[in-house]
């Protein structure tokens, strides 16, 4: 069963990221309109969307960061210590 | 302390067990033994352990406790003996009994440091937890594995001889032995000892490397023990002495970053999990830091939550390892068609460690974060919701992606291998995944066992809104940047290259240069020294036997009669000696203690 599933979603994987695009949409959309913001302890949480920018820059900033950290010497090869 | 009756050690029950098991036959009866031990121990723990200052024992000068239960240890002994169960079950396969022993000595160990009420039982306890644990590491039987556990074993007798010089150091200072809150805002030398001494088990930088060494390293069984108990008992000590002590906030952001950033590089999927465990300490080691009734409120509540979806992943990763015989990313691919089961509830673990509305981790992680922001440290709530966007990047989307899902890695015979591991192994990780959705769905379970009376609610709007947008916009970057997650047969080189580079140094000092040296003295020796000093010898015996035997007769061999004598009346004298000094060894630190 669970196999199956997994297969149909694989099957629609297009339909899928649209799926997952207008999720992301309809989050900023309660974010602006529906959320009440009022507890918010800075100011910058009071900006439309914030935690969605705050989300992808660092998604997006963490994997870039790590891996030029990993370049700078830190990945070696599996036998390094042996 | 004043002792509150009779009450059973639930370490006891588990030592006693562990004692008993091997004579214990084969087949069913054996398997209900097995389960039975540590379902008593929870039951002691549960119903039989109400609150009071229980096993308190005059020795020498000072009195023993064994066994303080209040809110604080109460929540930690009860997820302790409960994840014991779930480990049990899922080991309930291995025939071999020492894997077993050895997983329960440890977790006795790490209760006795739970109820511990001095600084003495504590130490005894912990000294248990480091040299039983060990073993989890040694039964792997890989040469990597020995060489770990000898890593694993220096590095906690480090700890414990700093913590042992902490609270020796305190107890000549106050004369107090009892394990309680320490003076934070007036730190003597002591206090950071103490704290350096539990920051080694905590796995706080510089002092984490062992961690990731050590559970990558252990058995498919024992690492599933290891996870859960070493570092939240360390957790646990940091929260009963060191709340609110200020500079643990910073190690504690540093943790969480560090971690994540280790664990997007990680090429192994149980390396993955152990740096994983670093960055959720950080969360718990900053809320120790902040020390307000949410933030220790926050750290038990994610402890708690922590040790079962932990537990959860690494038998989800473990499941995979013992079936196809790989961890590595770069030989996994495209299991879920295999082991379907074991990827939905690896999906339990991920999601409930990423935090999500409905799992466990999200209410507990966010107790911490908004701790983080009531008392306007605002780079500390960024800083761990950056940590816990790092961590669903990792734990949510990598780790199933290249381990379930994509194209394969795996060799024709890894997947011929690969299926959903046996029953105990499947049940276990139900149980964990059960409780993984009913702590995160029916709040008041774990909030009414804090320490601390719960204003807290995880479930605002605000919040879930905050929790989706974030987690939906990593996806999003992810997605993006896909290439860049693919994984690399490679290791990542951390801090413990200074000990392993110092350690390799010390042994080329002994091979190269001192061992020249060696020879060199050899050399020496037969040419200067043997020649002559056998012409000598050869003269004076020449000269005994002639000239002086010949006056005196008999009197050399009267001589060397008396030496036998002598020979044999030493080797007693030596055991004397030995038993002389360890008599006084006692002494002297009984005089230092009174």
């Amino acid at each position: 069963m669970i196999v199956e599933f997994l297969d149909y979603l694989r099957a629609h994987l297009r339909a899928l990221s649209r799926l997952g695009i207008a999720f992301i949409v309809l989050l900023l959309c309660i974010d602006i309109f529906v959320i009440d913001k009022q507890h918010a302890h800075t100011a910058i949480q009071h900006f439309p969307g914030f935690w969605t920018i705050f989300g992808f820059v660092v998604g997006a900033g963490l994997i870039i960061v790590a891996k030029w950290f990993g370049r700078q010497g830190i990945r070696q090869k599996e036998d390094y210590y042996d | 302390m004043i002792d509150s009756g009779s009450w059973l050690h639930p370490s006891v029950i588990l030592m006693v067990g562990a004692l008993l098991l091997p004579l214990i036959g084969k087949g069913a009866a054996k398997k209900a033994f097995i389960v039975l031990v540590p379902v008593l121990a929870f039951i002691d723990v549960w119903q039989y352990s109400p609150q009071g200052v229980y096993g308190v024992i005059q020795f020498m000068d000072w009195k023993l406790t064994f066994g303080r239960i209040d809110k604080l240890s109460e929540i930690f002994a009860y997820v302790m003996s409960l994840m014991c169960i779930i480990g049990t079950i899922y080991s309930l396969h291995e025939e071999d009994d020492r894997q077993m022993i050895a997983a329960w000595f440890y977790v006795a160990g790490s209760l006795g440091v739970i109820l511990a009420g001095d600084y003495l039982v504590l130490f005894l306890f912990s000294e248990i937890m480091a040299f039983s644990s060990v073993f989890l590491v040694w039964f792997r039987r890989s040469p990597k594995s020995i060489a770990t556990g000898f890593r694993y074993l220096l590095v906690h007798t480090f700890g414990g001889l700093v913590l042992l010089a902490g609270f020796v150091l305190r107890y000549k200072a106050t004369g107090d032995l009892s394990f309680t809150q320490l003076d934070v805002h007036n730190p003597a030398l002591y206090t950071y000892i103490i704290m350096v001494g539990f920051m080694v088990n905590a796995a706080v930088p510089p002092l984490h490397s062992w961690l990731p060494d050590t559970y990558a390293e252990a058995s498919v069984t024992g690492a599933v023990f290891m996870c859960a108990f070493t570092t939240k008992t360390a957790i646990y000590t940091l929260i009963r002495c060191l709340a609110g002590m200020e500079i643990l906030i910073v190690f504690g952001v540093i943790m969480a970053l560090y971690g994540v950033i280790y664990a997007i590089l990680e090429n192994d999927c149980r390396r993955l999990l152990a740096w994983s465990i670093m960055s959720q300490l950080g969360y718990m080691v900053c809320g120790v830091g902040i020390g307000t009734e949410l933030a220790i409120n926050g750290a038990c509540a994610h402890a708690f939550a922590h040790i079962l979806y932990k537990g959860l992943l690494f038998m989800g990763c473990g499941s995979v390892l013992y079936m196809t015989g790989k961890s590595k990313f770069t030989d996994l691919g495209g299991l879920y068609r295999k082991m379907p089961r074991t990827l939905v509830y690896i999906m339990v673990g991920a999601l409930s460690m990423a935090a999500l509305p409905f799992f466990s981790g999200f209410v507990t992680k966010s107790m911490i974060i908004a701790a983080g922001f009531e008392e306007h440290l605002y780079w500390v709530g960024f800083g761990l919701t950056m940590a816990s966007a790092g961590t669903f990047l990792y734990v949510c989307v990598k780790l199933p992606y290249l381990m379930f899902f994509g194209e394969t890695r795996a060799s024709e015979e890894t997947m011929q291998k690969a299926a959903d591991p046996p029953w105990n192994m499947q049940l276990a990780m139900a149980i964990g995944a059960f409780f993984c959705i009913f702590i995160g769905s029916y709040t008041p379970f774990l909030y009414n066992m804090l320490p601390f009376a719960n204003t807290f609610n995880a479930y605002t709007p605000m919040h879930i809104s905050e929790t989706m947008q974030v987690v939906a916009a990593t996806a999003l970057a992810c997605y993006l940047l896909r290439r860049k997650l693919q994984p690399t047969a490679e290791i990542s080189l951390d801090l413990d290259w200074f000990y392993r580079m110092a350690g390799r140094g010390f042994f080329w000092l002994a091979k190269v240069p001192l061992q020249t040296i060696d020879n060199w003295v050899g050399v020496i020796y037969r040419i200067i020294g043997l020649g002559p000093l056998m012409v000598i010898s050869k003269f004076w015996s020449w000269f005994d036997w002639n000239a002086i035997d010949g006056t005196i007769d008999g009197s050399a061999r009267g001589v060397r009669g008396a030496g036998g004598v002598v020979r044999r009346s030493q080797d007693g004298l030596q055991a004397s000696i030995f038993w002389a000094s360890a008599i006084g060894g006692v002494l002297l630190i009984a005089y230092v203690f009174s």
